[in-house]
């Protein structure tokens, strides 16, 4: 479970990011998290990631307090979740399994099981025939699905998804969103950051609002852009 | 590029370190082969004679068991103490017969039991044969007869008679007999001295000690006393080492040098036990280098030594030597290390920026911070070997040369093979290489491992 107190963050330069944001969001939950450019999206993906510090209130997820939490149990929080992002960030010079792999290998995965576990999940994301490719000799619709299998090689139990299709044509874009949906059908919890419209409407989830730094909207099979 | 310079300049570092090191090494085994430098040479001639005006503190009277030592006196026979033991005594030629200067024991109970001995003293002209002993017993009144004329070995000295004064104060007797008068005994003794037509001059004086009749005593000679008085002074001061005090006499002197230079018989004949020109000498170690000079003060000042030599200035030279040589080398090798720290950061930097993106991606994935550093520490600690390992070649082959070069040379200095120090140059090298690449990587990959 993932829970924001009255989360504030106001960054360094006096920027205010988040003004008070209670959210929760359950296990297995599918949350779309919008709202226009510079409403505070980005931030909360941030704070999620433990990329950056709240400035006041609280944010659990599971058991890891994250104002609280020392610097050296980072990684392992990170371990459990996976994150995905716009530009996919892929290692160039590593073929696709060897990225999935890399993530396996960071937290010192046995070989065998990495073998087994990258085949896994490149089956999901339908990538099996690419695994030798190199990231360049992809499109962006399969660089996304490389990076997403990468996400769930280390069996997250939360994918953090920040603007997923932002660089991905419309009909690939739909692509990444079903296999997004069939990895939340697996269990997890799935949190996707976007602004695009057609993609929220589409697939009626959760839609939590985000409007200047506050939550202006939360409800289940909402709409984009919708008022409470 | 940036990784030739970081090696070059981290083995240019090691290189300095390595020669200081080797630098101190030698200065060191050299200090050794020249000796132990914490030491002062006392020399005392203790045979030397005295002049007129030289003091002596007199020594301690002798021990008899039933009989007080009351003090010294210069009277033949005295019963009145003229000094006490302590005093100080200065040296008068009108006490001297025949440049010798005795102290007679004064004591409580003079031994008087009657009989008379009688001696002569040739008062200082070296004879041509001896006085004839006698070891008749007389008594005040008995006649006794001259011995023979005695003869001297210079023919324009001759023989006038016999004085019971050394000065012939007392008048010349030229008879060949003579009857003990009560006022000739002195000590049970009467001592009669040759008058010479022309008598010797003595500038220079020795000292004894006479038990003065009382015969079961010994006093040990003047020098015996000089040495002895010396080294019970050199005993009690501050700053002398624990057994720090070796006596080396002045015959173990002799025989060491005429072993020393046992191919030239011209020293050989000039270096005789009678002829000793060497002194009798205390080797005295002492602890703390900084309070040498006085030290050297104090041991100067103890009556009866004539000389000291202390090495404490050779050993201040050297030590600044030394101490300016780890200056330098100190200050070369903060320097480079710093620059070759700095290189390596600036290397490390490089690689790190280069995946930076790398970087992220893996913190996003869980990496701990170890497994993010890890590499960059393997290439910082893979320039350091490298570095090291060159700066030892490079050190081995300049000191072979130099060992070479100096050691055929200069015999003086003593090189310490590369084989005894090699390892820990070796060592040192690869160490030091490995610290500061490590050092280097850590300090440059530390803003890119924040969480």
């Amino acid at each position: 479970m993932i829970e924001f107190k009255n989360v504030k963050k106001i960054y360094d330069n006096g920027t205010v990011a988040l003004d008070g944001v209670d959210l929760t969001i359950q296990d297995g939950e599918f949350v779309f998290i919008v709202g226009a450019s510079g409403a505070g999206k980005s931030t909360l993906t941030k704070l999620l990631t433990r990329e950056e510090m709240i400035t006041d209130g609280s944010l659990t997820v599971d058991e890891f307090d994250l104002v609280n939490m020392p610097e050296r149990k980072i990684p392992y929080y990170r371990r459990r979740i996976g994150i995905v992002f716009q530009d996919f960030r892929l290692i160039p010079d590593m073929t696709v399994r060897e990225n999935v792999a890399f993530a396996l290998e960071i937290v010192g995965e046995p070989r065998a099981k990495i073998k087994r576990t990258v085949n896994s999940v490149l089956k999901t994301v339908g990538l099996e025939h690419k695994a030798n490719a190199f990231p360049n000799q992809l499109s962006g619709g399969e660089q996304q699905r490389v990076a997403l299998a990468r996400a769930l090689a280390n069996n997250a139990k939360t994918i953090i998804a920040d603007e997923p299709t932002g660089n991905i044509d419309p009909r690939r874009s739909l692509e990444i969103m079903n296999l997004l949906i069939k990895i939340h059908k697996k269990n997890k919890t799935v949190i996707v950051v976007t602004h695009e419209k057609q993609l929220v409407d589409y697939f009626h989830q959760r839609v939590v609002t985000i409007e200047n730094g506050v939550v202006t909207s939360d409800r289940v099979g909402g709409m984009f852009g919708e008022k409470v | 590029m940036m990784t030739i310079a970081s090696v070059i300049v981290l083995l240019s570092c090691l290189i300095v370190m390595g020669c200081f090191s080797m630098l101190l090494i030698n200065i060191n085994t050299n200090l050794d082969s020249i000796g132990d430098l914490n030491e002062i040479v006392v020399f005392v001639y203790s045979d030397a004679p005295y002049k007129e005006g030289d003091t002596r503190t007199l020594p301690e009277g002798p021990v008899v068991e039933g009989n007080n030592f009351l003090g010294w006196t210069t009277v033949p026979g005295g019963v009145e103490a003229q000094y006490m033991p302590g005093d100080k005594y200065v040296i008068d030629p009108s006490d001297a017969i025949a440049g010798e200067i005795r102290f007679y024991a004064v004591w409580e109970n003079t031994k008087n039991e009657g009989k008379l001995t009688v001696s002569y003293n040739a008062n200082g002209v070296a004879l041509d044969g001896d006085i004839a002993l006698d070891d008749k017993e007389y008594k005040v009144g008995s006649t006794l007869n001259f011995p023979e004329k005695p003869v001297s070995k210079n023919p324009t000295v001759t023989f006038l008679g016999w004085s019971l004064t050394h000065d012939g104060s007392s008048g010349t007797i030229s008879a060949d007999k003579y009857i003990i008068g009560e006022k000739d005994v002195k000590g049970g003794k009467i001592t009669f001295y040759a008058m010479w037509s022309n008598m010797p001059e003595f500038t220079e004086f020795t000292l004894a000690y006479d038990p003065n009749g009382v015969e079961t005593v010994s006093i040990p000679t003047d020098s015996e006393l000089k040495l002895k008085h010396v080294e019970e002074q050199l005993g009690l001061l501050q700053n002398v080492a624990e057994d720090g005090i070796s006596f080396v006499s002045k015959e173990d002197t002799l025989k060491d040098q005429k072993d020393k230079y046992k191919d030239y018989p011209g020293l050989q004949s000039f270096l005789t036990d009678s002829n000793n020109p060497f002194p009798d000498t205390f080797v005295v170690t002492y602890d703390d280098n900084s309070k040498v000079d006085s030290l050297q003060l104090q041991i100067e000042s103890i009556e009866g030594v004539d000389k000291v030599r202390c090495r404490s200035d050779i050993a201040k030279t050297i030590e600044n030597l030394k101490s300016g040589v780890i200056v330098i080398f100190s200050w070369f090798m903060v320097i480079l290390f710093v620059v070759s720290i700095f290189v390596i950061i600036n290397t490390i930097k490089l690689t790190v920026a280069n995946r930076s993106e790398e970087i992220s991606i893996m913190r996003y994935l869980g990496a701990t911070k170890w497994f993010i550093s890890l590499p960059f520490q393997l290439e910082g600690a893979i320039i350091g070997v490298f570095s090291g390992a060159i700066a030892f070649l490079i050190q081995w082959y300049v000191y072979g040369y130099v060992h070479k070069m100096v050691g055929a040379d200069l015999n003086m200095i003593e090189i310490v093979p590369f084989s005894e120090i090699g390892v820990f140059v070796f060592a040192g090298c690869i160490i030091i290489g490995i610290l500061t690449g490590l050092i280097g990587s850590m300090i440059s990959i530390r803003k890119n491992l924040k969480a």
